[in-house]
């Protein structure tokens, strides 16, 4: 149960004509977090991220921002909410130096040094024209443009989409920095989970439009399990394991990866008869993907000998 | 990791004032001042964004400008009156404002633009102020600009001699339908929704507001018309702001959603109309069709003038489908039917509708008349305009000003304005007026006073019947009116020309008796005048058949020549009445004139058809077939089809869950198909649907 939430989404649901693209989805955001959506494409981030912004209406469901229901956001509000679409749209026949005129005449807490010191740090010419940068350059002209108002409430819809890895290292370092200062609520929806897994305190995971988590990151990686089981003669057929992401054979070895681990886990495990059951430690990145995956029909790309000369063999079923 | 959290900015400090109660979480709504300021760099924005517009325009005034002066426009007129102006004042107005509307909207159709645009600490209906601002600005600047330095040319003596200050309200009509159109333009660019679908209805609107700058007679008629259009664009268009979105249905303001709905279903009358169309003739029948039964038994009186000057009267009596005709003087005595034949005037009592002149027919309200020097040249160029009843002179060559003319006579500049002529013209030539017939004579500076009506009394209408003297390429058509028809609100006089007496008075019980249809005039060929044994028909087969089943017949004869009745029909009367009125050498000429638009009269040259001709006039008597009523076919397909529109309708009131569904049904009855296509037009189509159940929910990690 997150105590004080920036963010409270109740049931929330968006149909698209018959298209079901957020699906009774419930969930908070706690204050001062840097939370990461994740979710794969399509998987509905984008629109619930809408919908929380009051740019789109729910079918379903409700949402509150800043104590506020997101439907009915007063203007004042959204001064205090930084929103950076994943496309990061600029003027673009505005110079940088006109952009910041003009985003500053609706902020009277407009932090001047905060804008400067974001382009400085994406190498932006005040006299450029935005519509003329680069696409991790524009990226900064909106960063800039979202953090110099000082919100209390970032929310960052793939901020990362299509940027170099310089830029992108930019973008991070800026994210970074917004993390510093107390209070401040950064909603993070991205693919790049090396950044993720460096900043994010919060985790929420969409999957076809469902909620599979919403839990700190510790959380997350606590419940999320691996085992190596190995066995001196080819592994037998798993029985079924409630909660099971992932399992892939490795000559006589099984690598199984479980969300939840039930407590018998390892005693049906052991009913196998393996030489040995290790417990290994997952990383972040592993254990998302494997969260969010499809295991249906991927059995010919995970099929991969141990060494170059092994044989190669058929990867291990998913229950 | 570390590096790039070393090279992280360090946290500036917060400008000064402007930190905010984070602890708190309240947000102070912006200050007036900031809200002006950023209302300011919108309205800037919105500015620059679309300098391109004014400048396109610009462009496309210049070329304007150079065509007139190419074509030297239109002599002795103000450059306000002429077509070369006023046409692409209209069109270039309207286009552009559709244009501005459109093009400074749809940029931003892209979804985070959009998002760009709408999240910031400014209301919705703020940012919509800030973009009307702004677009109203730019088209002032884009049409404001050349139509201001059109008015100022207009003014001076470059834009012709006279000027008067409503020569500007066509323009300035012109402007307003830009304007308006600019907020349809708006409209279609800024609303979600299909852009093949109701998105792009609203152009409709543009093209009928149009259409209403140039058919509405009034200038304020107009400016009604405009304020209540502008009031609901601007309502529509706010609608559209607080409403838009990634398709957000967001309930918008009920008086938004309605003048979105009027818009919509005013935008789709069109449609509407060509779809009731077939019920409407069912309805009311057309010109052309003559099934049915006779009209009811009646009875139409209307009067006649011999060439001897005198006054017969003419009573058609339809009974049990017979009509009969009667002529008699005007104490009732009988008439023998030759002298039925050589009327030389018949007109109909009837009220004259007319639609009135409209404002921007500068033509219409401004007489221009050129007194000519001896090398038939213009000398002085004489205004006269009808609605301030008093004629201006120019000197053609200098402009300079020559005086006034009036009721009471010449004016010269600076001395007192003679007394104008009454408001209300009767007739232009000569100039007639409710309180008499003047003659002007502009190279002598005179007005002459020919005729007045006794007291208590005023002139309603004046008939001249000319007689026409001989035909001379070099000098024109001669011709004299020997008699003039002088119907007051009390007597009807016939007036000798060359004596100025009156001839004849009669006393009018009900002069304004409806029996004409004058309005109803056939522009189209294939006349024919058939002997249909006992009698004379004059008919025309009607467009749509080849069989030509139902001809339209126009007039009967009876055997002995006699007119039995008529419809818009041109009689021919002789001199003398000695030479027959219906030959038909003459009257197959008497149609050609017809098609050619010739309608009320006919010189004929010394080598013509029939020298005793004097004149053709146009008369008529009502059609004894009335439109036609139902039959049981008709009937039949008209219930089905009512039944048919009844039944689409249905579904489509449960499916929009429309209230009063029993009123829409009864509508659907009654005026057929508009109804199931005003409840299309009017909501989104495909309706919507029930949702399906969410998804099951797999194995979660929720804290």
């Amino acid at each position: 149960m997150v105590t004080d939430p920036v963010i409270v989404v109740e049931n929330l649901t968006k149909y698209f004509g018959k298209k079901c693209v957020v699906d009774h989805v419930s969930f908070a955001v706690p204050r001062g977090s840097v939370t990461a959506f994740l979710g794969r494409n399509g998987s509905g981030k984008s629109t619930t991220l809408r919908i929380l912004l009051g740019l789109l209406e729910p079918t379903l469901g409700r949402s509150e921002v800043l104590g506020h229901d997101s439907q009915n956001l007063p203007p004042a509000l959204r001064g205090q909410i930084g929103y950076l679409p994943e496309s990061h749209p600029v003027i673009g026949w505005m110079t940088v130096d006109a952009t910041e005129k003009f985003q500053s005449a609706f902020y009277p807490a407009w932090n001047r040094e905060v804008f400067q010191a974001t382009i400085d740090h994406f190498g932006l010419d005040r006299s450029a024209k935005a519509g003329a940068l680069s696409r991790g350059q524009r990226a900064g002209l909106a960063l800039a443009c979202v953090l110099a108002p000082e919100p209390e409430l970032l929310i960052l819809d793939d901020p990362a989409l299509g940027l170099d890895p310089v830029a992108r290292r930019a973008l991070l370092e800026t994210i970074l920095y917004i993390t510093r200062s107390p209070g401040r609520t950064v909603l993070l929806s991205s693919h790049l989970l090396d950044d993720i897994e460096r900043i994010a305190d919060y985790l929420l995971i969409l999957d076809r439009s469902v909620l599979r988590a919403a839990c700190p990151v510790e959380v997350f990686r606590e419940r999320i399990a691996q085992f190596q089981v190995v066995f001196d003669h080819a592994p037998p057929e798993l029985p079924p394991i409630p909660g099971l992401l992932d399992s892939l054979r490795v000559n006589n070895a099984l690598r199984i990866t479980v969300a939840n681990p039930p407590a018998d886990l390892e005693q049906t495990l052991a009913a196998l008869n393996p030489i040995e059951i290790l417990r290994q430690p997952v990383n972040f990145q592993d254990a998302v993907t494997a969260y969010m995956s499809d295991h249906r029909n991927r059995g010919f790309f995970l099929e991969r000998p141990a060494s170059p000369h092994a044989p190669r063999s058929a990867a291990g079923g998913a229950a | 990791m570390m590096m790039m959290t070393e090279r992280a900015p360090a946290r500036p400090h917060t400008t000064e004032g402007s930190g905010r109660d984070r602890e708190s979480g309240a947000a102070p709504p912006l200050s007036r001042a900031a809200l002006r300021r950023g209302m300011s760099a919108l309205v800037k924005k919105e500015l620059r964004e679309n300098w391109a517009y004014p400048l396109m325009c610009w462009l496309v005034w210049a070329a304007i400008a150079i065509l007139y002066t190419w074509t030297a426009g239109e002599q002795g007129i103000n450059i306000l009156g002429s077509v070369l102006i006023q046409i692409p004042t209209a069109l270039t107005a309207s286009a552009m404002g559709l244009w501005i509307g459109i093009g400074s909207t749809i940029r931003q159709r892209d979804p985070d633009q959009w998002a760009l645009f709408i999240h910031r600490p400014v209301s919705r209906s703020h940012l919509f102020l800030g973009r009307i601002l702004g677009g109203t600005l730019l088209y002032t600047l884009a049409l404001g600009l050349p139509f201001a330095l059109l008015l100022v040319l207009a003014a001076t003596p470059a834009g012709g001699p006279f000027f008067e200050w409503h020569m500007t309200l066509p323009t300035l009509a012109d402007f307003l339908t830009g304007f308006l159109c600019y907020l349809v333009g708006f409209l279609i660019g800024d609303r979600s929704a299909f852009i093949l679908g109701s998105r792009v209805l609203p152009v409709f609107l543009a093209i009928a507001l149009l259409y209403a700058d140039f058919l509405l007679p009034r200038f304020s008629w107009y400016l009604a018309l405009a304020a209540l259009a502008a009031a609901l664009l601007l309502l529509a268009n706010w609608g559209s702001t607080l409403s838009r979105g990634y398709r957000l249905q967001r309930a918008t303001p009920l008086p938004a959603r309605w003048s979105l709905r009027i818009l919509l279903t005013l935008a789709f009358l069109p449609l509407v109309a060509l779809a009731s169309l077939p019920f409407w003739i069912i309805l009311n029948g057309h010109p052309f069709n003559t099934i049915g039964p006779r009209a009811p038994d009646h009875t139409t009186t209307g009067y006649g003038l011999t060439p001897d000057g005198a006054l017969v009267k003419r009573t058609l009596t339809s009974s049990n489908g017979h009509l009969t005709v009667t002529t008699t003087d005007l104490d009732g005595h009988s008439i023998a039917p030759p002298a039925s034949q050589t009327l030389m005037q018949s007109w109909s009592l009837a009220p004259r509708f007319s639609w009135p002149t409209n404002y921007r027919e500068l033509d219409r309200q401004i007489t221009t008349y050129s007194v000519a020097d001896p090398s038939n040249q213009p000398r002085e160029l004489w205004y006269f305009v009808h609605p301030a009843g008093l004629a201006y002179g120019y000197d053609a060559k200098t402009h300079a000003f020559l005086g006034t003319l009036g009721q009471s006579g010449f004016s010269p500049p600076g001395s007192a304005r003679p007394t104008p002529f009454q408001h209300t013209e009767v007739d232009s030539y000569p100039f007639t007026y409710p309180n008499g017939i003047f003659q002007v004579d502009f190279d002598r500076r005179t007005v002459t006073t020919l005729w007045q009506p006794p007291s208590g009394e005023r002139l309603l209408q004046i008939i001249s019947a000319p007689e026409f003297l001989a035909h001379s390429t070099s000098r024109g058509l001669q011709y004299r009116f020997a008699w003039q028809l002088l119907i007051t609100n009390k007597s009807l006089g016939i007036r000798n020309t060359e004596t100025g007496a009156l001839q004849a008075t009669l006393a009018l019980q009900d002069p304004l008796t409806p029996n004409t249809r004058l309005d109803e005039l056939p522009d189209d060929h294939g006349w024919a005048i058939e002997d249909t044994g006992p009698g004379y028909t004059v008919s025309h087969p009607p467009p749509f058949t080849v069989e030509s089943r139902f001809p339209e017949t126009f007039a009967r004869y009876d055997a002995a020549g006699r007119l039995l009745w008529s419809r818009h029909l041109a009689v021919v009367t002789t001199s003398a009445g000695a030479a027959p009125s219906h030959d038909p050498r003459l009257r197959r000429l008497q149609w050609d004139q017809f098609q050619r638009g010739l309608l009320t009269s006919l010189t004929l040259p010394a080598a013509g058809l029939d020298p005793t001709v004097r004149h053709i006039l146009l008369t008529s008597s009502p059609n004894p077939y009335f439109p036609s009523l139902l039959t049981p076919w008709l009937n039949t397909g008209l219930l089905l089809g009512a039944l048919l529109c009844a039944l689409l309708t249905l579904p489509l009131t449960a499916l929009y869950r429309t209230p009063w569904k029993p009123a829409w049904i009864l509508a659907a009855l009654l005026l057929g198909p508009a109804i199931p296509l005003t409840l299309l037009a009017t909501h989104s189509f495909p309706p919507p649907r029930p949702r399906p159940a969410p998804n099951p929910t797999p194995t979660t990690i929720l804290t």
